[in-house]
């Protein structure tokens, strides 16, 4: 299960202005969850339901309740709600919380801090990084460049000649992400990010040649960190009994991580230019984005020539 | 498909002679051939995906192979992972 420490939200996340107040011990307890929980129903006693396995936040509302409710009651309410499991406890606003609160804390070890953000903002900041820290990820055999703007993910057997593509469109000036181990994440549940694996950024492989360092030979022009994924390209040697699509008019898609990509084949041939098919492809893609779709268009241009015809044939026969 | 787990024994590791040997015999089979290390998989006859594993000495990897061929190319990519990449 995807996870994050508190202690990595702490210090690579400094944006969220987190500081630590008591609890060091527990810092290396695990995140789990986008959601975050306000304790407000806790601290008044209901406990149904009780998401003890977020992370807790304690805005202006909760923390006036503890400073106003009458001692006796207060460490009643405080024994069980330490009685739960938390990863950690926010409190925003700056605000600190009473000694016999941050002592109870640090004696179960829950990792207790504060940071100077609003609680709306630190809600939209946290879930934002959480959102990216917990996404679905997985890695795919392919070449990701950005063609125009487009991401496109250039897919085939080991051979076919990705790479060889792939240069070919840097050489035209276009970027590349990835080459050969292209790292995916699904960002929100609708959007797909790629990018490359630290170790091996920036290189590419070609037969032959064996490995090279596109941002070396090219330049920093020529290589991007990170794209969307628009558009999944596959590469296929040209066969003969398929059926490949001559119209266009359908938009077949794939699916990785539970997100639908449109998906292209393209069978290969000596002679076929790749490099300005993936162009052309990537154009065509921004031009269907842009609300105009050739294909469409031409068939629906075709529909009325036809009945035009259709009458003219009727009012001569009359 | 057809799966072997093997453990590295190889001083320095998988490093980029080794892996090109590897990549260059996994090529030779019509079978797909993937690698698992941890939680990445790589494409076996990929020589960057490979090198992406930095599969140390001590290592083990999960060999998965598919195709017509998998049964010899399991066999002989497990056995080369697990040697001495003469």
């Amino acid at each position: 299960m995807a996870f994050i420490k508190v202690r990595e939200l702490i210090q690579q996340y400094p944006r969220l202005g987190l500081n630590l107040l008591t609890g060091e011990q527990g810092l290396n307890r695990h995140i789990t969850n986008v959601d975050l929980n306000r304790p407000g129903l806790a601290l008044a006693g209901y406990y149904k339901n009780y998401a003890s396995d977020r992370l807790q936040v304690f805005g202006r509302g909760e923390s006036a309740y503890l400073q106003d409710i009458n001692p006796e009651q207060k460490k009643e309410m405080l024994k069980h709600f330490f009685e739960f499991e938390y990863p950690a406890l926010v409190f925003t606003h700056n605000h600190v919380p009473s000694d016999d609160f941050l002592s109870m804390a640090d004696a179960v070890q829950v990792p207790i801090l504060n940071t100077a953000q609003t609680t709306h903002n630190f809600i939209v900041y946290y879930t934002h990084v959480l959102n990216e820290v917990l996404a679905p990820t997985t890695s795919i055999h392919g070449v990701l460049i950005d063609v125009f703007g487009v991401g496109i993910l250039l897919m085939g057997a080991s051979g076919i000649g990705k790479s060889e593509t792939a240069l070919e469109l840097v050489e035209r000036g276009h970027r590349l992400v990835a080459d050969d181990a292209v790292q995916i994440r699904c960002i929100g549940d609708t959007e797909l990010q790629g990018t490359a694996s630290e170790v091996i950024a920036h290189h590419m492989e070609l037969r032959g040649l064996g490995i090279i360092n596109v941002k070396d030979l090219f330049g920093v022009g020529a290589i991007r960190p990170r794209s969307r994924i628009d558009l999944l390209i596959r590469l296929e040697d040209w066969d003969v009994g398929r059926e490949y699509d001559r119209l266009g008019i359908q938009e077949e898609t794939a699916e990785i991580l539970n997100v639908s990509i449109p998906r292209l084949v393209l069978p290969i041939r000596p002679g076929r230019n790749v490099p300005v098919l993936i162009e052309t492809a990537a154009m065509n893609h921004r031009s269907k984005r842009m609300g105009y779709h050739a294909a469409r268009e031409l068939s629906e241009r075709i529909n009325i020539e036809i009945e035009k015809k259709r009458q003219h044939q009727n009012d001569n026969t009359l | 498909m057809k799966t072997i787990d093997v453990t590295i024994q190889h001083e320095g590791g998988v490093h980029a002679r080794p892996a090109s040997i590897f990549v260059r015999e996994a090529s030779r089979f019509k079978s797909d051939v993937r690698l698992t290390a941890g939680e990445i998989t790589v494409n076996g006859k990929s020589i960057m995906g490979l090198l992406m594993l930095a599969l140390s000495n001590g290592a083990s990897v999960r060999v998965e192979t598919e195709g017509n061929d998998e049964a010899d190319a399991a066999a002989h990519l497990a056995d080369l992972l697990a040697g001495d990449f003469a």
